[in-house]
């Protein structure tokens, strides 16, 4: 699966669907309220994507991937305001020093909840989200509760579309790679990785704050979109909506989640749906979704199409 | 003298945060499992009060109504949701309960609108002697709060359920084979933390007269704070002492909490409280490790 969509059909289908939409938005088809939709929808791809590179193939649950956005958000707005380099390469700088803060800080709260067995990992992640919105609203540097307004707006649509479509080939790559293999035995053996002769620690350390470098990279590119950021965009329950939107794409199957986060971004804009209700729908879905796989959750729907349908059979005759 | 009185004030929240992280503390031993679902049984439990003090039933009635709302609840989630979820891995039931709790609150923030309401239970009235001040609140909760301790503790160590609660929580497949109902003993386990945590939430309807969808959610986490610094039965190794660990460890979070609020920065006590736990983890570790049992 992989090998077929890193060859030339993939790319070809993530450049078709960019030029379809770019021909949407200039032709004036999608409206600019659309547009901005859009670009939501493409930063939440980003971020379900590389929330599944932590999840899915390495295993680790991570309920803090919205404070490692708020971060490299504010990381990039600060830097972007103060660099002394012309508009859009302070903004690339910006983009990439945020990821870089992200990810440090994903390291610092993982390398000591790692060593311990069981589920601590989940347990300091929830702790560093409600620390990361708590310095904010304290912070006056960082403008409080009420947040940073008039922020330069940066990220086109087809600037945003590069950096997504540059990610998803990353983690494909990865994936694809030895290493990537190397990781995706963690989560089913860990004992057994580890007499194979894999640095299991490290190598989820690794993996862990990569994840976190993109989510930061999405802050970024989402505080440019917006033009004004609060620590109350970034909270909890964003942080699950993501982690839903990961299990109900299937854990470890990309294309999965690409899709179900394109289709839950956009699914509350078009039935006109509170955030309440959102929040409510992601988790049920992703609740039914944890009940009815049988086997795994690293699964393709194929195959659980499959099974299920033979046991239908079984049922019916 | 301000200080003291300043700790003796916050004996209320502590009690409320003890009382849960022993009701996690238990459900964690007996399940292996962290169980979420409880700060919004704590909102479920004050809306119960708050429901029927509209209707100005006395207190007793509306607690122990809301003690039954809350097993009823916890045992219907256990049974529809936890257990068809359980052959997954421990961190998938954990994801679960975090996930039925946001739907919970987010059910709760839906019908009664996110404004919080106001009750009028109230115990008014302070006890003097010298510089020492007590509310007839704070020393209710304390009284309640040292007898479930006491009693908690004698029911685990001496009688026979207790010893059976502590043999499931060790090696639940030996139990199984001693001819012991593993499920009946976790419902009722299960019971006792749902009733637990619907006494934390009438303590909190006394003190502070107010219901509110938003409270369960940071009740819960701090509560968390407690229960591990109290060892989560990981630690202390044996469940009579956890459970003392459990209700001191909640306890300590509560002044703690209510110290930096005084006399540090107000709005940040949370911060403070999540670095402690990070330091605690560091430090401790190898005694997670050499007893992890997840």
């Amino acid at each position: 699966m992989t090998k077929r969509f890193l060859s030339y059909k993939g790319l070809l289908l993530l450049f078709g669907i960019y030029l379809v939409l770019l021909i949407g938005i200039k032709s004036e088809m999608i409206n600019f309220y659309w547009e901005g939709i859009f670009k939501l929808a493409l930063i939440n791809i980003i971020l379900v994507v590389s929330l599944n590179l932590a999840t899915g193939l390495l295993g680790q649950l991570n309920l803090a991937h919205s404070a490692f956005m708020a971060i490299g958000a504010y990381t990039c707005v600060f830097i972007t305001r103060n660099l002394f380099f012309p508009g859009f390469i302070n903004f690339l700088f910006g983009l990439f020093l945020g990821g870089m803060a992200a990810m440090i800080f994903a390291y610092l709260i993982s390398a000591p909840a790692m060593k311990i067995p069981g589920n601590y990992l989940i347990i300091a992640t929830i702790a560093a989200n409600e620390i990361i919105k708590d310095l904010i609203i304290n912070l006056n540097i960082l403008g409080g509760s009420s947040g940073i307004h008039g922020i330069n707006y940066y990220s086109n649509f087809s600037f945003v579309y590069l950096i997504m479509a540059l990610i998803i080939i990353f983690i494909y790559v990865i994936k694809d790679s030895k290493y990537g293999r190397a990781i995706m035995c963690i989560p089913q053996n860990e004992m057994l990785a580890k007499s194979c002769g894999i640095d299991t620690f490290h190598s989820k350390l690794f993996v862990f704050s990569i994840a976190a470098f993109f989510a930061g990279v999405a802050g970024g590119l989402y505080a440019h979109e917006m033009t004004v950021i609060e620590p109350n965009m970034f909270d909890f329950s964003y942080s699950l909506e993501l982690l839903a939107m990961v299990i109900i794409g299937g854990l470890g199957n990309i294309i999965g989640s690409i899709v179900s986060a394109f289709i839950f971004s956009l699914m509350p804009y078009v039935f006109n749906i509170g955030s309440e209700l959102k929040v409510i729908i992601h988790v049920v879905i992703m609740i039914l979704v944890i009940i009815f796989m049988k086997k795994s959750l690293i699964l393709d729907y194929k195959r659980f199409l499959m099974d299920t349908w033979s046991d239908v059979k079984k049922k019916i005759w | 003298m301000d200080i003291l009185n300043k700790l003796i004030d916050s004996f209320e929240m502590a009690s409320i945060y003890a009382l849960i992280s022993l009701a996690l503390t238990l459900g964690a031993n007996i399940n292996g499992m962290i169980n979420f679902i409880m700060g919004q049984l704590f909102v479920i439990s004050i809306y119960v009060i708050a429901f029927f003090c509209d209707l100005k039933v006395p207190i007793m009635i509306s607690l122990l109504v809301a003690i039954a709302v809350c097993v009823i609840i916890n045992l219907l989630i256990k049974k529809y949701v936890y257990d068809l979820v359980k052959r997954h891995s421990q961190m998938m039931s954990l994801i679960v309960s975090i996930g039925v709790s946001f739907v919970i609150q987010d059910i709760f923030v839906f019908v009664f609108r996110a404004n919080p309401k106001k009750l009028f239970y109230t115990v008014n009235g302070t006890y003097k002697s010298g510089i020492i001040e007590i509310n007839y609140t704070d020393l209710i909760c304390l009284l309640v709060f040292l007898f479930i301790m006491l009693a908690g503790y004698l029911f685990v160590k001496y009688t026979r359920l207790g010893k059976i609660i502590r043999a499931v929580s060790e090696d639940s497949e030996s139990t199984a084979l001693m001819g012991i109902d593993n499920d009946k003993i976790i419902c009722f386990v299960y019971g006792i933390c749902a009733g637990l945590v619907a006494i934390a939430g009438s303590f909190f309807c006394i003190t502070f007269s107010l219901a509110d969808p938003f409270s369960g959610n940071m009740i819960i986490l701090r509560s968390l704070i407690g229960a591990i610094i109290g060892g989560l039965g990981i630690v202390s190794g044996s469940l009579s002492k956890s459970v003392i660990g459990a209700l001191c460890g909640g306890f300590a979070v509560g002044l703690f909490e209510i110290l930096i609020k005084n006399y540090a920065v107000a709005g940040a006590s949370d911060i403070f409280l999540f670095c402690m736990l990070a330091v605690y983890l560091f430090i401790n570790n190898k005694k997670f490790l050499r007893r992890g049992k997840n």
